[in-house]
């Protein structure tokens, strides 16, 4: 009889390895658990803005206030040009005196490229594979050996000038040039594709806005334009925001307004999703603003995070 | 002569004392002796070969059946034939299993709201055949092992409210399903023909059926198993 107790053994043990047919029900630990993933994960539509906020640098990780951490210790030098890396990895941001300083999303400090004296627009190259930098109407590379297409334009006039200048994740170019000639005040977008010269979206501003064209960005996932327009050339911000959908779209898919302005406009075709910074008031505070086009109940303005640009990849 | 006679006298009263048929060797004696006492033991526990249990204790589950229900009080009745340290028998039993809550929760990866389960109780009325060994420790106390393989009639309802894919549905299963039983206890004799029991039997019961979906026997919950421990003590009767 005893030669049967192994196989018994066996056999509990075989059955012990199969499925119960109980559902898996969460136990009281594990229901508090999945509120709070829940919770993130409701909140993580939006993740990892990089904001510049009193002089120093944030990472807000979701759409929960909450979860806005300072990374940068006070400093009296000036910082702007706050810009995320397309894996949210890493932020570089142009402080006065110092340069750019690339930190991760603890706030270490990863590089300083200190031989970056100024910078109009800055962001990072393709893969995060170095910076670029729009500097005295010319694109300029750090830490990387690429050659980025010249600023060309059929402009002809002494006094013309870069004022805004983007390359996408997929190296496309867009850039605006501001001239002046002895036929009037002007300027002009350009965008270049695929590393060719070739121009395919031109505007001499939009003749329906007396606005300027003053900044151009792409989309994170390089597929859209962004326009920036200015009631003064010296207006901290945007006062018009315009997106082009495809690069090509003849008219724009989506257009904000405010007159107190615009700061550091972003957008996410995949997400058709827009973040920036919306002046509050005159005063020039400015809230942080996100607006999801398909899902308003994913949409968001934060009056109280008084912030001075943001960006969003 | 008068020695002599004495002597014979002597004889003859130790021949009355002790008869000759009472006169083995004392090896044999002792092996008598010894036969007799394992005789003993066996009147007092196995003269009665017919042995029926009237048992009650609490039943707990184990894995997500611990999650899901509350320990239970249970009842059994069986029969056993016994004969020497071994016994076979029968045994039918009624556990209703309460749940912990009216709504328990689940989730998966990606769902933006938990998923609601609702159980009814459970019912179990398990029907088993025994078999038991006795380990006797002293007269009147003996450990006791052995299992039983049963046939567990069970019935639950339940209802289901996923977000992803969305469900919403109700299920009720009524179900015989397999089950092995192993025990491990002991047995106290308290009076001529009861004795007081007590044992702890883990309870593995799983779906019975085939896996072929032409079969007539398919069954879907095939591979299904779970289990529970049950510690029951009460009275054993013995005729």
């Amino acid at each position: 009889m005893y030669f049967k107790q192994p196989l018994l053994l066996i056999l509990i043990i075989f059955l012990l390895g199969c499925e119960s047919s109980f559902i898996d029900v969460l136990s009281d630990e594990e229901v508090e658990q999945v509120l709070q993933i829940i919770e993130e994960e409701n909140n993580s539509y939006i993740n990892n803005i990089a904001i510049l906020k009193d002089n120093n640098i944030y990472l807000m990780k979701d759409a929960d206030k909450a979860s806005l951490i300072k990374l940068t210790n006070d400093s009296n030098s000036l910082r702007k040009n706050v810009k995320i890396s397309y894996d949210n990895q890493k932020i570089l941001y142009f402080e006065k005196n110092l340069g750019v300083v690339i930190i991760d999303t603890t706030g270490e400090i990863l590089d300083v490229a200190d031989e970056i004296l100024n910078a109009e627009q800055i962001d990072w190259l393709p893969n995060d594979q170095g910076i670029y930098y729009l500097y005295n109407s010319k694109l300029n590379v750090y830490g990387n050996d690429i050659e980025l297409p010249s600023l060309s334009s059929n402009v002809y006039s002494p006094n013309k000038k870069v004022i805004s200048a983007a390359v996408s994740i997929n190296g496309d170019v867009a850039y605006i040039i501001d001239y002046n000639s002895s036929y009037g005040q002007g300027n002009t977008l350009y965008v270049k594709v695929n590393d060719e010269d070739k121009t395919i979206f031109e505007s001499a501003g939009n003749p329906d806005y007396p606005a300027e064209l003053a900044y151009v960005n792409f989309s994170s996932d390089g597929n859209s334009i962004i326009l920036g327009y200015q009631d003064d050339y010296y207006d901290p911000y945007p006062v018009k925001v315009e997106i082009y959908d495809e690069l090509v779209a003849e008219s724009p898919i989506k257009s904000y307004e405010n007159p107190y302005g615009i700061a550091t406009p972003c957008y996410n075709s995949d997400l058709n999703a827009f973040a920036s910074g919306y002046a509050i008031s005159s005063d020039g505070e400015i809230g942080l603003t996100f607006i999801n086009l398909n899902d308003s109940d994913k949409s968001f303005s934060y009056d109280d995070i008084i912030i001075t640009e943001l960006d969003w990849k | 002569m008068l020695i002599i006679l004495i002597f014979n006298f002597k004889s003859e009263a130790q021949s009355r004392r002790y008869p000759k048929r009472k006169q083995y060797s004392y090896k044999h004696k002792n092996h008598k002796r010894k036969r007799n006492k394992s005789r003993y033991s066996f009147n007092q526990k196995n003269d009665f070969n017919h042995n029926i249990s009237l048992l009650s204790g609490y039943n707990f589950g184990l894995g997500n059946m611990n999650t899901i229900y509350k320990p239970t009080p249970g009842f059994y009745l069986n029969y056993l034939y016994r004969e020497d340290n071994m016994a076979f028998g029968g045994q039918i039993g009624y556990l209703n299993f309460q749940t912990r809550q009216d709504t328990f929760y689940i989730w998966d990866n990606g769902w933006d709201e938990l998923g609601i389960v609702q159980y009814s109780n459970l019912l179990i009325i398990p029907l088993e055949g025994l078999w038991r060994y006795y380990l006797p420790i002293t007269n009147q106390f003996e450990l006791v092992t052995g299992f039983g393989l049963g046939y567990y009639y069970t019935k639950v309802d339940y209802t289901v409210d996923i977000p992803d894919p969305a469900i919403n549905a109700s299920y009720s299963f009524l179900e015989g399903k397999g089950a092995v039983t192993p025990i491990l206890g002991f047995q106290y004799n308290l009076a001529n023909n009861v004795d007081f029991f007590f044992s702890s039997k883990y309870n593995l019961f799983f779906s019975l059926g085939s896996a072929d979906e032409n079969d007539i026997e398919y069954n879907s919950n095939l591979g299904q198993v779970d289990h529970f421990i049950s510690t029951n003590l009460g009275l054993v009767l013995k005729f």
